[in-house]
């Protein structure tokens, strides 16, 4: 019986190093492939936004534009924290700070500034809120793990947080 | 009765050489049990010369066997004593004790297993991953330059941008998605239909309809430039599509098509 456990044991010592190799392997591609897809689906999303802008002279449209990107990325980045790719996530902040400043922060800017008897406040507010909003939970995910073991990521999560005071100082009239 | 019950009642005898009459009338009468009895005698007569060891009474022997040592015991002196004549010594133990057998190395078994293994586990990377064909996106810091470099494109266009800009943008970007379906082109087929796709759009919702926002004197300065990127993704495309698969390479000749037409409609736009 000892001799049989003895033959037997470096077997499945064999058998599961074969096993957790495969595993790995075999999560390694899942991984790849979910990335992928998760790529394609930001370049989709940013070449639509790309040529909806293009041609678009009114502010909010181009602000909302903006806001429909961020929300899409913003999904992503936490998508990455909980898988724990900080890396991704962090460069995600940095790009979601560019747009929320230039893209958001800048068109609500201007609209505000044209609001009078246009009846769009409404439409500039809920902008306002939605983005600061998404913000606010962005800026959370510094506050604790993993979010918090990476100085990069928090830094640009402080970014993020620069480019909403920005948009709600956008709104404050002049 | 015959010889063969006969040399039976010899073999059961204590004494062979003191047989009974019946079977000493047989013996003088048969040569062949005769020569059983005189070897049965023989046999008794050497066994009475063998060596004995000195008697002990019991309670000596088990005192002796109390006190004694594992090389007494070995050695058989327990019973008469090293001093003793006549002591008959053990036979020496042929046979090794199961206990005394050298162990099989099984940390060496153990290690050349785990060896095996690690050599096992390299193989089934190298037969389960393929090849790494798709080129890594350099310094990307996690994430796809190509989606940074189109936010800094969706940056340019967000701040209602002149039709310059646009046009110059939306071509940045259709270079960008050409560079993209080239990195999947030998292995991802559903990426460059996916990217030409895209291409497709960008060039013609994009890039055309911007170039005909230009001003008519400014258009061949602006769009010269563009169309010599455009002609260059042409050929490039047509290019990688021969290295490529059929799925992916109908795809990249579809981008060629698009970049060709997108070159003709803005020659005529420029004046050309």
């Amino acid at each position: 019986m000892r001799l049989l456990l003895r033959t037997v044991r470096p077997i499945g010592v064999l058998v599961l190093a074969f096993l957790a190799s495969v595993a790995f392997i075999a999560r390694a591609e899942a991984e790849d492939a979910a990335g992928q897809i998760r790529d394609e689906t930001l370049i989709g999303a940013l070449v639509n936004a790309a040529l909806d802008m293009a041609g678009e002279a009114d502010d909010l449209k181009r602000a909302e534009a903006c806001r429909r990107l961020v929300a899409m990325m913003a999904e992503d980045l936490k998508k990455s924290v909980k898988n724990g790719q900080l890396d991704r996530a962090a460069a995600l902040a940095m790009q979601i700070e560019g747009l929320l400043s230039d893209g958001v922060a800048a068109n609500l800017r201007s609209a505000q500034a044209a609001v009078k008897g246009s009846g769009r406040q409404a439409e500039i507010d809920r902008i306002a809120v939605d983005v600061t909003r998404l913000s606010d939970q962005l800026t959370h995910l510094a506050d604790e793990p993993p979010g918090s073991q990476s100085a990069e990521f928090r830094r640009a999560l402080e970014g993020v947080h620069k480019a909403r005071v920005a948009i709600e100082q956008a709104l404050v009239p002049r | 009765m015959n010889c063969r019950s006969y040399q039976e009642s010899l073999l059961k005898l204590d004494l062979p050489d003191q047989a009974p009459a019946e079977l000493q009338s047989h013996l003088g009468g048969c040569e062949q049990c005769r020569e059983l009895q005189r070897r049965l005698v023989l046999l008794q007569n050497s066994v009475k010369q063998l060596p004995l060891p000195a008697a002990l009474s019991r309670l000596e022997f088990l005192q002796r066997f109390l006190s004694a040592d594992a090389a007494d015991l070995a050695n058989g002196t327990l019973t008469a004593g090293a001093a003793e004549p006549g002591a008959m010594p053990l036979p020496a133990t042929t046979i090794p004790d199961p206990a005394r057998l050298k162990k099989p190395p099984w940390n060496w078994y153990t290690g050349m297993a785990l060896a095996a293994a690690m050599g096992l586990a390299v193989v089934a990377i190298t037969l389960l991953r393929h090849e790494e064909i798709v080129p890594p996106v350099p310094g990307s810091g996690g994430l796809n330059p190509m989606i940074q470099r189109l936010v800094a494109c969706n940056r340019r266009l967000a701040h209602g941008a002149s039709a310059q800009t646009q046009v110059e943008a939306l071509a940045d970007m259709a270079d960008d998605l050409f560079v993209e379906a080239q990195r999947h082109a030998r292995s991802e087929p559903r990426e460059v239909k996916a990217m030409a796709t895209l291409f497709d759009q960008v060039v013609k919702v994009g890039v055309l309809k911007s170039a005909a926002r230009l001003p008519p004197e400014r258009r061949r300065s602006i769009l010269a430039p563009i169309i010599d990127r455009l002609s260059r993704t042409a050929q490039e495309a047509e290019a990688v599509a021969i290295k490529s698969d059929s799925q992916a390479a109908e795809s990249l000749r579809r981008l060629a098509d698009v970049a060709r037409e997108g070159v003709k409609e803005l020659r005529q736009l420029a004046g050309e």
